[in-house]
């Protein structure tokens, strides 16, 4: 699965646009991201995540690792796709990513295969940000509303 | 409901209550949180649940169950349910002190040195990882055996285990039940401290109430230096809790137990999902003692460096460890007559009285030993277990401050630099990995300890023994 | 400790005795100072020099010197103790030189205000001289560990002292307490098995230790030692 700084193609060092903020909540942060697809809400909200980790703009992209999501519903997939992404950090690759890539989204059964940009995480290169330790289905709300071209998901994650 | 939901305030904790109960329910806010007092009430309609749904001080609202909620299920029916969210995702999260014979005078010409020598020796912070070596065959037997496997690789004395909750094992522990991957998160954080509210603090006594209590504990004057550890399992324990939830949800489907909240997920106890979980929770509740073991073991290095006298020529003995997310298998008096209960216990300690027979000899005549973390820069409190909690609240009482104001909140409106100016003014050195913690973690974003632990002592569920301060801190 | 002193002080013939605070540390080097100028003259006048310089860092050292030079059996016991035991020695030395004068002098016997009037305090109406006394409290020291002593009541009041300061439980002052305190009792002695038994248990897992304890820190991972 894993490819070698060699085999990134240029094209996988362009950065998207910022996507997402931060809102509030007691005890844990709320993660709310856009996109002009459901796909691209999705990528940003999982970058989202990742901010809150470390300050992404010291992550360098060196590794690319692909990531595979499935569920039973839509919340189901994106909690998944999360949980999955926050897995890759918290165990061995230890990646830290600054990109997303959605190769595959499978509205009907629920499926998700992610390509990860980023790198090892690393004391003293990154800055240690919160540490987020699940993610929830707390007030999870995911706006899919292609007439308006509103796609939208909120997420609370446990820090 | 299935019984009444209490909870125990004074005038400042009810307002901060209340303003969350009313924040909840203004128009607009379809966000779905519910307000803690709303919390106490869903739990006080689980099946199987007895005596009272009890909300303590600190309470404040969390996943499912409200984070300082005690709850206590009936074993001997079969409709009880045990709950993740009863628990709280960080499993056995959890406070260990330890005393010292130094003095404040004898720390405070070198306390910027060990602040840092701390901060070197502990792992923090986002992305750290265990310095203590592990490999996966050391990891299924620290999962069976928790403290005993501390104690047999030699991280800790034999003294240790004593002053421990449960002597640091719970004996149901099954590795089988925890999944492949719960083991793959923990592994590399064993030994951890975390990040956020998690911290290492030395701290001096301050006050003492209770003599006769703080001497049996081996805290005898003012000044004298402690060391609090506020740490749990780490990715480890919400791994599991993750994966139970999973679970739970297809067995309440199957078993048709209804709940007001679907963050309440849980099962029967005597289910097959109940029992794997109880087994699961076992396994990440010995994970947090070996690691709060792991950071004893290092705490213990550091001063021995720092002072250059061996850890017992320094008295480093753990005073007591308590665990503040938890269930456990306990015996009470429910209507006059004993019964058996699952006791769930999230941000909230177990307090027992004097004469207890599951707490240790030394602390026969005192009640056990309850200790309560301050948030970063306050007070934190030793407190004893007291009959009348037994009674009341089946022996528990409050676990800390408890949030007030929320994370982004504290980040707007509380300035990274008064925080750190204002520590320094009371003299408390810290080191933290991570700089906006430091606003995140302000004594602001708190609701006061004082008033969680005197609401406690006036109510009588436990009682007074020792204040203490803190001088350095240590954080993710 | 402070109305000791004050007493000898006032003996030795001490300028201030009432104003000595044995807390400062200024004030206790120059009673030693003068202890040594006046009474007890161990050293050369030119070898007080140490003592003399009362604000200097080295007069600690020159006092344990000085202090073992003089054979004190106290001169690792607290400052105080080492003070009283200075004065005391200071005393010997004054009785020594003037035996005479000193020998037939009694204490005043305080004049009992009120012989007549009876008592209501059951320790009033003890003989304390009495076999009986005597063996009741010989008992009472051996439980208490408390050193032997001529006069009973001595002794008694150092037993009092002990229990006063020791920890154990406020005793129960209701109407249940006949039944209780054989309850705590039992409780005590309970407690007593009990922390023998996790002693031993204790020793039994340090005996395992031994062989299996190997603790290990892999600093490559972390900054320890540094």
């Amino acid at each position: 699965m894993d490819q070698e700084l060699g085999e990134l193609s240029e094209n996988d060092f362009m950065l998207p646009p910022i996507k997402y903020e931060y809102l509030d909540h007691t005890a844990d942060v709320q993660l709310h991201a856009w996109g002009d697809s459901l796909i691209e809400a999705f990528e940003q909200c999982g970058m989202a995540m990742f901010g809150y980790m470390t300050e992404l703009a010291y992550v360098e992209i060196k590794q690319v690792h692909t990531i595979e999501a499935n569920a039973d519903d839509m919340m189901g997939l994106l909690y998944h796709f999360l949980d999955e992404l926050l897995f890759l950090f918290s165990a061995e690759p230890f990646l830290i990513c600054r990109k997303l890539k959605i190769t595959e989204f499978n509205a009907e059964e629920f499926r998700i295969v992610c390509k990860c940009y980023g790198e090892e995480f690393e004391i003293g290169k990154h800055p240690q940000g919160s540490e987020v330790k699940a993610i929830t289905y707390s007030a999870m709300q995911i706006i899919d509303e292609p007439k308006d071209n509103k796609f939208e998901v909120f997420v609370i994650i446990d820090i | 409901m299935n019984v009444e939901g209490v909870f125990y305030v004074n005038s400042t904790l009810e307002k901060l209550m209340l303003d969350e109960l009313r924040n909840s329910c203004r128009p607009g806010m379809t966000g779905g949180f519910l307000p803690g007092v709303k919390q106490i009430a869903n739990v006080a309609a689980l099946p199987g649940i007895v005596g009272r749904s009890v909300g303590l001080p600190d309470v404040h609202s969390g996943y499912g169950f409200a984070i300082g909620n005690m709850a206590a299920f009936d074993i001997s029916n079969s409709d009880s349910i045990v709950s993740p969210g009863g628990v709280g995702f960080d499993i056995n999260c959890g406070v260990r002190l330890l005393r010292t014979n130094l003095h404040e005078k004898d720390v405070v010409p070198i306390k910027e040195q060990l602040a840092q020598s701390l901060f070197d020796h502990i792992p923090v912070g986002v992305g750290s990882k265990g310095i203590i070596p592990m490999n996966a065959r050391d990891m299924e037997e620290a999962l069976e055996m928790g403290m005993d496997w501390s104690l047999r690789e030699g991280y800790v004395w034999a003294e240790d285990k004593e002053h421990c909750e449960e002597y640091g094992r719970m004996l149901n522990a099954d590795p089988s039940k925890v999944s492949l991957r719960a083991k793959k998160r923990g592994l590399p954080q064993l030994g951890t401290l975390g990040a956020g509210n998690h911290y290492a603090e030395i701290q001096v006594v301050d006050e003492i109430y209770d003599k006769f209590a703080a001497g049996k504990m081996g805290l005898e004057r003012l000044g004298q230096v402690c060391v609090m550890i506020h740490s749990g399992s780490r990715g480890f324990g919400h791994q599991v809790a993750t994966d139970a939830l999973v679970q739970m949800e297809k067995a309440m489907k199957r078993d048709q137990i209804e709940v007001n909240d679907r963050q309440l997920a849980c099962a029967r106890i005597h289910s097959k999902e109940g029992q794997d979980y109880l087994k699961a929770m076992a396994a990440a509740a010995n994970f947090a003692w070996v690691n709060r073991s792991s950071m004893t073991f290092l705490t213990r290095q550091a001063f021995a460096k720092q002072f250059k006298m061996a850890p017992d020529d320094l008295d480093m003995h753990v005073i007591y460890d308590v665990s503040h997310n938890i269930a456990k298998v306990e015996e009470h008096v429910v209507d006059g007559s004993l019964k058996t209960l699952l006791v769930h216990r999230k941000g909230s300690t177990r307090a027992f009285p004097p004469h207890h027979p599951l707490i240790p000899v030394d602390y026969q005549l005192t009640g056990q030993p309850v200790l309560i973390g301050g948030s970063m820069g306050t007070c934190s409190y030793v407190l004893t277990g007291t009959h009348q909690g037994m009674t009341e609240t089946f022996g528990s009482t409050c676990h800390g401050a408890g949030r007030a104001l929320s994370r982004a909140k504290s980040r707007r409106n509380i300035d990274y630099k008064d925080v750190l100016g204002k520590l320094e003014e009371m003299g408390i050195s810290i080191r933290v990995a991570s700089p906006k913690l430091v606003m995140e973690e302000a004594p602001e974003s708190y609701k006061n300890v004082t008033d969680v632990v005197n609401t406690c002592h006036a109510a009588g569920i436990s009682k007074k023994t020792v204040k203490l301060r803190p001088i350095a801190v240590i954080k993710g | 400790m402070s109305n000791m002193f004050k007493l000898k002080l006032t003996a030795l013939g001490h300028p201030n005795p009432e104003g000595f605070n044995c807390e400062d540390e200024k004030e206790y080097r120059s009673v030693v100072l003068w202890l040594e100028d006046q009474k007890i003259r161990h050293y050369k006048i030119e070898e007080r020099e140490g003592l003399r310089n009362i604000d200097s860092d080295t007069w600690k050292e020159a006092y344990n010197t000085y202090q073992k030079d003089l054979v004190s059996p106290v001169n690792d016991g607290t400052m105080n103790e080492q003070l009283n035991w200075l004065l005391s020695y200071a005393v010997r030395l004054e009785y020594a030189d003037n035996v005479t004068k000193y020998k037939d002098v009694k204490a005043e016997q305080p004049k009992q205000a009120a012989p007549n009037v009876v008592s209501s305090n059951p320790l009033d109406n003890l003989d304390f001289d009495s076999p009986a006394f005597k063996a009741g409290v010989e008992r009472i020291c051996t439980l208490t560990g408390v050193g032997p002593h001529p006069d009973p009541k001595f002794r008694l009041a150092a037993v009092a002292k002990i229990l006063k300061t020791s920890p154990h439980p406020s005793p129960q002052t209701t109407d249940t307490f006949n039944i209780n305190q054989p309850v705590d009792v039992l409780n005590l002695l309970f407690i007593q098995d009990l922390r023998e038994l996790q002693t031993k248990i204790n020793e039994a897992l340090v005996a395992v230790q031994m062989i299996t304890a190997d603790p290990r820190t892999d600093t490559k991972l972390g900054k320890v030692g540094r």
